[in-house]
């Protein structure tokens, strides 16, 4: 066995693609192997790894069974308590939102707010490219300066997986082509919601 | 087998459960918090090490969950669309406290073998280099490396939850075995943990 197999099998191990005869043969080649190669002998961990089942591998110690007794009762509070906190629909929240996530994706309409000392459209909106580090101020501050008109119109210019939205009135639905979007793509709009909501609790100085 | 095993060994038809649950059902809700609840937590305790993060970002993931719940037609399975909740929480829990994920948490991690001292010692700091060589990993990798080697999730599901394809989660596993390898090769020799 050369180095090359010796990293190709471990994966197929810790993948659990072998069966079980197999496996424990090639558990044996693969301690053989790592016990006599000095540039994999310190993936004898990573064998004695896969070796283990999946389930067995880094057990944590679960909290007692006490905990999950009162696991359930405990979101049902936080359900009940955020039931009882969350505001109605405001349309403006949910409608910077979406601008939001027009002004990352998209970018275009918004060219040349974001960069308040040329104006020259450097910003996040201008390069048409998901930041990593969006500077989430600036662009609630730009969006909520933006007409409902022209947000439409960026929701309309939306490119690629994000096609298909459209603002609907700026209502409680605030996005009426949600029926378009997968689970996943629901999921990260509502992750843009949540970062603009903390956005909004941060304290301003 | 224990309660919490068997929890984890269900897999019950989701398709009456997930459609209660859309319509607002607390019960569903209810049910669905049950039978995931143990996916949920060990996703945020290996991103986020302490019990008390892991708690609140589990917690949060079900109401985040529960108030998504319309948003959930069920192209994912529950399991994977609330492991990728859980995970966006403890990815901005750690992001928001400036959390150290990789460095290796020396309370509360054990082995289900504690017969002999000797080989619970050799397993625990096998258990803790591993953890801290998979903590040095890059993000995608690390996170790969958590779903499939950890919680044994499949290539389909752990795809879904990150949002990659097949193809792309089986390089970034063999990517991180690769750089486990190159990592775990400068620390010093292990004795085989048996």
């Amino acid at each position: 066995m050369n180095c090359g197999s010796f990293e190709n099998r471990l994966t197929e191990l810790l993948e659990g693609r072998s069966g079980e005869a197999s496996r424990q043969a090639t558990i044996a080649e693969l301690e053989r192997h790592a016990e006599e190669c000095p540039e994999c002998n310190g993936a004898a961990a990573l064998v004695e790894l896969a070796a283990r089942p999946a389930g067995q591998r880094d057990a944590l110690e679960l909290p007692p069974e006490s905990y999950w007794k009162g696991f359930n009762p405990a979101v049902a509070r936080r359900l009940d308590q955020v039931d009882v906190e969350r505001p109605g629909p405001g349309w403006r929240r949910y409608a910077v939102a979406a601008a939001m996530v027009v002004a990352l994706f998209a970018g275009w309409l918004l060219r040349g707010r974001l960069d308040p000392g040329t104006g020259s459209g450097q910003g996040v909106a201008a390069s048409g490219e998901r930041s990593e580090d969006p500077d989430w101020s600036r662009l609630e501050e730009v969006i909520r300066q933006a007409s409902p008109e022209e947000l439409a119109e960026a929701l309309r210019g939306l490119p690629g997986e994000w096609a298909g939205i459209e603002a609907s009135g700026w209502g409680g639905d605030w996005i009426s082509g949600a029926d378009e979007l997968n689970d996943t793509d629901r999921l990260e709009l509502m992750d843009w919601l949540d970062q603009l909501e903390q956005s909004e609790r941060r304290p301003t100085s | 087998m224990e309660p919490l095993l068997r929890e984890r060994a269900q897999a019950p038809d989701e398709s009456g459960l997930a459609k209660r649950f859309r319509a607002g059902d607390r019960a569903a809700f209810d049910e669905i918090v049950t039978l995931h609840r143990l996916t949920v937590y060990s996703v945020a305790r290996r991103l986020l090490r302490r019990h008390e993060d892991a708690d609140e970002a589990a917690q949060v993931a079900f109401v985040r969950a529960w108030a998504a719940r319309a948003r959930f037609r069920g192209d994912a399975q529950l399991k994977t669309w609330l492991t990728r909740i859980v995970l966006n929480v403890s990815k901005s829990m750690l992001s928001a406290r400036r959390v150290d994920s990789v460095l290796p948490d020396e309370s509360d991690w054990a082995d289900s073998e504690r017969t002999d001292p000797d080989v619970r010692i050799d397993r625990v700091r096998l258990t803790h280099e591993l953890r801290r060589a998979v903590g040095g990993l890059p993000p995608r990798q690390r996170e790969v490396v958590m779903l499939k080697v950890y919680e044994g999730m499949t290539y389909r599901e752990v795809a879904e939850i990150l949002e990659l394809s097949e193809g792309a989660v089986k390089a970034h596993l063999h990517q991180a075995v690769s750089n486990l390898k190159r990592d775990l090769g400068k620390s010093e020799p292990m004795e085989k943990a048996r």
